[in-house]
């Protein structure tokens, strides 16, 4: 089942996708700080599209992420981004996009001159940077801002000019560690916004949080990384629906739960019914059948259903169930 | 490395390390100004100090401030050489430091009633401080999180080895320096170590900044 | 429908440290930091114990050797490296601790102001005051660890090298003389570093300044007072003020310097500790009104 979880989900679905093989190639790679294992033997490959990387705090996402960006070179084993090595080969670099998570930038500079001091630094010449620079910031909803200098930047201001100096040279693989930290809910919904439009424009796009509602909104394709290890990759549905070991959960609010629930209680795949306050709650290892099931209960027996949840089917429940409860 | 350059230079100026740095540089016109002219010579004792105070400030500062307040990672993270990002700040500020020091020295010099300063004395200021900018450079490459610490530290010793009268004055700079304007013996061809003693601080540091994980 | 959930967290409802005791945990703290490392306090000790070993060496295998640079005793009398040693081996201790200034002390206050600490500080009931202890305590520890501690083991070894008792007794002043003038060292090399400090939001502007102070404008003054003749601006070189105390301590006569006269050097050296001190409890009680939060 391990093996099963860790590499769930469908092969390349298009051409596009076929051409896009291997963004990223994580084989057997570890990194030890000293004694401190950062990561250990994560094997993970990414096709393109956005991809969520989540884990508690040190669980080894930023460590992963700086591999990625070529800021850190593997202890152990082979990484290859956009097939070569990004800590040894400069124009593999030119062709990511980073934005780290901590918040120092260059306080003394404006907004503009930091974007297009870094766009210079990737490779886009001198006499284009401006423009490119001045582009990134008003795509992050920073033009207003730009002549201000970064000291008297908000958490939110500082966020979006590290989001546009990451992609102001225009990159194929935007970086992204914790980028939503510190931003306010308005923000928040409009960076979303702007990496699902990255996306759209054939950017590939890694994203990492330990907040979980923050990947559910960017993506369904995740990484779960655990105490420095790949706990499971792909399709979050995929996933959950892997994990046999834990019954999918049903609410649902009716008006004669008993009888619901007297319709599915002698099928096989029903682990357990539990009656609550004003519906009824069903384990079950077989959803797709369950809510067949249920749906022709319901019908049969004219009941009168108020609400149908699944308080599993989400990030939350597949991390609680992968890490046993370790997410923080 | 113009882009580092370019960047380096506006850091500096929107800074407060350059004027710290033309603070300190006018302590000695201050102290010329203020001494009798029999006595003016502890004024030109006073810039040989500087040497230990602003390029650690302006070189090695800036080099392990990106280091230390993690700023490196958008340098580090960019399709640059990391040797040019070292390479790169020494060409923007050892000019400044030397512009400084010769500014220092000559105002100084003009303050004491000496009148314009010799060729020899600017060649051997300039040639001073970019020798010791070089250094601090290469040192501050090697220990990013103590860069300012240590290169003060060395250019004290270095100063401290330069005024023993044995071999060891060969193995420092500002010994060497002096040599082009005349104090101690004159030139020769032990005076490569001007050029030597620093190139192989920068080479460390760059065989050091090649593998440097932030 | 809201809810509250009890999540098992309980208040902790033991025995609090006293308020008043807690600028402790600062100074323990900020030792255990500086003691990370080789280049922060393991260097300036390791500096110190490289001078004991030197000078103590001198004393041992050099007892009766005259001593060299200059050094002699008031009325121009000769002095025995035994004798000289001490006296000799504070230039190199004061190095020791201008380097621990350096590493350590310069960028105490100023690190915490620009790394934001003031806020963990302050959040909690620690007052401006506490704080300020708390850095005073640590700084004076570890520069005493240099400046005390090296002098009185050489002084030690000093009465160790006495032949008879007589001797013993004729010598044992040179401890109490060890004692003060390390601890008037330690008073200058510890607070006038922190003052620097916290002048500064920045690390590196800090040890820049001290350093500037301590190697160009001190000695820019003394300068100035030699050329001049006033040995009060000349005692404002502080190490040129804690060169005329050790002399007038240990009875020696160095025939290039400037004199300077006792109070001169005490005023300087009190002057410049006062300032220090009034500069550090300014700025936290500042930190702490603008909004940092924390106790009165």
């Amino acid at each position: 089942m391990t093996a099963a979880i860790a590499r769930s989900g469908a092969g390349p679905r298009s051409a596009g996708e076929a051409r896009r093989a291997e963004t990223i190639a994580i084989e057997r790679v570890s990194k030890w700080y000293g004694h401190v294992l950062g990561v250990s033997d994560v094997t993970w490959t990414m096709r393109g599209g956005v991809v969520g990387l989540l884990g508690p705090n040190g669980a080894g996402k930023s460590t992963l992420i700086k591999l990625i960006a070529g800021l850190l070179r593997p202890s152990r084993g082979e990484l290859a981004v956009l097939g070569g090595r990004p800590f040894e080969d400069r124009q593999v670099r030119a062709r990511i996009g980073y934005a780290p998570e901590h918040e120092q930038m260059w306080d003394e500079l404006t907004a503009l001159e930091l974007v297009r001091a870094l766009a210079e630094l990737a490779g886009v010449p001198r006499e284009r940077a401006g423009a490119a620079a001045e582009r990134a910031l008003e795509q992050m909803g920073m033009a207003d801002a730009r002549h201000r200098r970064v000291r008297g930047f908000s958490k939110g201001m500082r966020q979006r000019t590290k989001l546009a100096s990451a992609i102001a040279h225009d990159p194929e693989l935007i970086v992204l560690d914790e980028p939503l930290t510190g931003v306010d809910p308005v923000a928040r919904a409009d960076i979303i916004e702007q990496i699902r439009a990255l996306a759209r424009a054939g950017k590939s796009v890694v994203v990492s949080s330990h907040v979980l509602y923050e990947i559910e909104a960017l993506t369904s394709e995740i990484v779960v990384i655990y105490r420095g290890q790949v706990l499971a990759e792909g399709n979050v549905f995929e996933i959950r629906r892997l994990i046999d070991r834990h019954p999918h959960r049903i609410r649902v609010e009716c008006d004669r739960p008993r009888a619901l629930a007297a319709a599915l209680a002698g099928e096989d795949h029903v682990a357990r019914i539990a009656f609550e306050r004003t519906g009824v709650l069903i384990e079950t290892r077989d959803p797709d059948r369950c809510y067949d099931q249920l749906a022709a209960a319901v019908l049969a027996g004219d009941i009168a259903v108020h609400a149908l949840t699944s308080p599993d089917n989400n990030l939350g429940a597949v991390f609680d169930y992968l890490t046993g409860g370790g997410r923080t | 490395m113009n882009a580092i350059v370019r960047l380096t230079l506006r850091r500096l100026v929107r800074g407060k390390a350059l004027w710290l740095a033309l603070g300190f540089a006018a302590l000695p016109p201050v102290l010329a100004a203020a001494l009798p002219s029999n006595a003016v010579g502890y004024a030109f004792e006073i810039e040989m100090l500087l040497y230990a105070v602003i390029p650690p400030l302006v070189v090695a500062g800036a080099i392990g401030e990106d280091l230390e307040e993690r700023t490196a990672t958008y340098l580090w993270s960019r399709p640059v050489a990391r040797w040019t990002i070292v390479v790169g700040k020494l060409v923007a500020l050892a000019p400044v430091v030397a512009a400084i020091d010769l500014a220092s020295w000559a105002i100084a010099g003009a303050l004491a009633g000496h009148g314009q300063p010799s060729l020899d004395a600017l060649v051997a200021v300039a040639a001073g401080a970019l020798a010791v900018s070089t250094l601090c450079a290469g040192i501050a490459a090697l220990v990013p999180r103590h860069a300012m610490a240590v290169t003060i530290v060395y250019m004290l010793f270095d100063d401290m080895i330069g005024q023993i009268p044995a071999r060891l004055q060969l193995f420092s700079v500002t010994h060497h320096a002096g040599r082009i304007v005349g104090i101690g013996e004159p030139v020769d061809a032990t005076s490569i170590a001007l050029v030597a003693i620093p190139a192989v601080w920068l080479a460390l540091g760059l065989r050091r900044v090649r593998r440097l994980e932030v | 429908m809201s809810a509250i959930h009890d999540l098992g967290y309980k208040r902790y409802v033991g025995t609090r440290r006293p308020t008043s005791t807690r600028w402790r945990v600062i100074v323990r703290r900020q030792m255990a930091t500086a003691w990370h490392g080789w280049f922060r306090m393991k260097a300036a000790v390791g500096l110190a114990i490289v001078t004991t070993c030197v000078f103590g060496g001198m004393m041992y295998f050099l007892t009766n050797g005259i001593m060299f640079r200059g050094f002699r005793r008031v009325g121009d009398l000769p002095l025995t490296i035994a004798d000289g040693a001490l006296p000799a081996s504070l230039d190199w201790y004061r190095r020791a601790a201008f380097l621990l200034g350096l590493t350590v002390i310069a960028g105490a206050v100023a690190g915490d102001r620009q790394s934001g600490a003031f806020t963990f500080y302050f959040a909690r009931s620690i007052r401006p005051r506490d704080y300020v202890a708390g850095k005073l305590g640590g700084a004076l520890a570890m520069t005493a660890s240099i400046l005390v501690l090296g002098p009185l083991v050489l002084a030690l070894l000093r009465l160790g090298l006495c032949d008879d008792t007589d001797a013993l007794v004729a010598h044992l002043a040179i401890v109490p003389e060890a004692l003060a003038i390390g601890a008037l060292a330690t008073l200058v090399y510890a607070i006038v570093p922190l003052g620097i400090s916290a002048l500064f939001a920045s690390r590196r502007y800090a040890v820049a300044v001290w350093a500037a102070y301590w190697l160009i404008a001190t000695t820019a003054a003394g300068r100035i007072g030699i050329a001049t003749g006033s040995s009060w601006i000349a005692a404002l070189d502080l190490a040129r003020a804690i060169e005329a105390v050790t002399h007038r301590l240990f009875d020696l006569q160095l025939a290039h310097h400037l004199a300077i006269p006792l109070p001169a050097a005490l005023g300087s050296i009190a002057l410049h500790v006062a300032l220090a001190l009034a500069i550090v409890g300014y700025q936290v009680a500042r930190a702490q009104r603008t909004g940092v939060g924390g106790s009165a």
